[in-house]
């Protein structure tokens, strides 16, 4: 699977420095697992950021801090409240499915989302068709199998998709095998750090 | 910070030899080693909470996200291959991962996802790639025209947005923006030119 579709490179920017909204950068770290091509500028990022970081100033932990680390060593891992940029997504464990409109399924992915985020996969058949719609904020897909067109456009397995706020866009299934797709919504509330990146597609 | 003299210029001291984070952290990875997180622990620790200060985390959140850094790379450590990334890049985007994560939780605080840790690629030139980039980056970051810098750290240490950038400088957003371009551009080409 070799994707054709990429995040753009303020997409990857935004997902390297951590201002990517956490819905946004689950989906867009999904991606990257699976594209040589944008897993290179990522890390080429990674890279810089590790230098920065080692070049900060150091800040001392409270005096205890190694004692208390060292004792929770080898105790249990603590219980995942979220899902984390490493994380993989497996259309047979998430769930509820839930009818989303005409041959299509959604079913929520509930740790993965920040406030105001929306994450969720979406599956449908051949045929199965989103009308057409905007956003009031911006939209990331990731095709995980099979393949869908927008606007004469063929997405396929690994191709990432942006769409902005103005954006109306409709997509239909074109594949024979089901097409299953990640993705992430988010409205209008705003997030300190996060949506500046977002905002020049956005239109605020 | 020492300071090192070449020629005219005054550069800063590199950061430790990557080969020494990499072997601690093979360490913890082969037989638990203590001592050696220990040591980890003394360097990265307080970068992790100067970095998370940085990013605008509260002092106690700070706090507990960089000791849970910590605890994340002991439990990761076998996850840590040298091919993909320096442990400067490891740790760094564990630390990023925590604090978004850390914003994750201000709404949801139940997750349905199961978490295989996985990813392995096959990439034999990427070690001597890292390698080199991992040597070359900081004098490639004093290199960059002052704009160009200030903008990068804004990015990647305060987590500022490339609005957010324009806001606090009082430039125009397309300022930011093309000088964020044009510094990953110059550290890609400066590390490409001494490849």
């Amino acid at each position: 699977m070799t994707p054709r579709k990429h995040p753009s490179k303020a997409t990857l920017s935004a997902f390297a420095t951590g201002a990517l909204a956490p819905g946004a950068a689950f989906v867009a770290a999904a991606h990257v697992r699976h594209c040589e091509r944008c897993a290179r500028d990522v890390r080429l990022l990674e890279a810089v950021g590790g230098a920065l970081l080692d070049q900060c100033a150091p800040a001392p932990l409270q005096p205890d801090a190694l004692q208390a680390v060292l004792t929770r060593l080898d105790g249990p891992p603590p219980p995942r409240e979220t899902a984390g940029h490493e994380d993989v997504v497996d259309p047979r464990t998430a769930g509820p499915w839930r009818w989303a409109g005409p041959g299509l399924k959604r079913a929520t992915i509930a740790g993965a989302p920040g406030p105001g985020e929306c994450v969720y996969l979406l599956r449908g058949g051949r045929g199965a068709k989103v009308p057409r719609h905007g956003h009031r904020g911006p939209e990331q897909v990731l095709v995980l199998q099979g393949a869908f067109t927008a606007d004469g456009v063929v997405y396929a397995a690994g191709d990432f998709v942006e769409a902005d706020g103005r954006h109306q866009h409709g997509l239909e299934v074109v594949s024979d095998a089901e097409c299953v797709c990640l993705v992430a919504t988010r409205g209008r509330l705003r997030l300190h750090g996060a949506a500046g990146w977002l905002q020049p597609f956005i239109g605020l | 910070m020492p300071l090192r003299r070449t020629g005219s210029r005054v550069v800063r001291a590199r950061p430790e030899p990557v080969e020494e984070p990499d072997r601690l952290i093979a360490a913890i990875a082969a037989s638990s080693d203590r001592d050696a997180f220990t040591r980890l622990f003394g360097h990265y620790a307080p970068r992790i909470k100067g970095y998370l200060l940085r990013m605008g985390c509260e002092a106690g959140l700070a706090e507990e996200l960089a000791q849970e850094v910590m605890l994340t790379i002991w439990r990761k450590a076998h996850l840590f291959d040298a091919s993909q990334a320096s442990a400067n890049a490891w740790i760094y985007a564990i630390a990023r991962n925590a604090r978004v994560d850390a914003f994750r939780r201000e709404r949801v605080r139940a997750s349905a996802v199961e978490s295989p840790d996985v990813t392995v690629r096959d990439d034999s030139d990427a070690r001597l790639w890292l390698a080199s980039v991992e040597m070359r980056l900081p004098d490639a970051l004093a290199e960059l025209p002052a704009d160009q810098a200030q903008a990068v750290k804004s990015a990647f240490l305060e987590g500022l947005s490339h609005n957010e950038i324009a806001t606090k400088y009082e430039l125009p957003i397309g300022t930011v923006k093309s000088r964020v371009r044009r510094a990953l551009l110059a550290l890609r080409r400066a590390l490409e030119r001494r490849r």
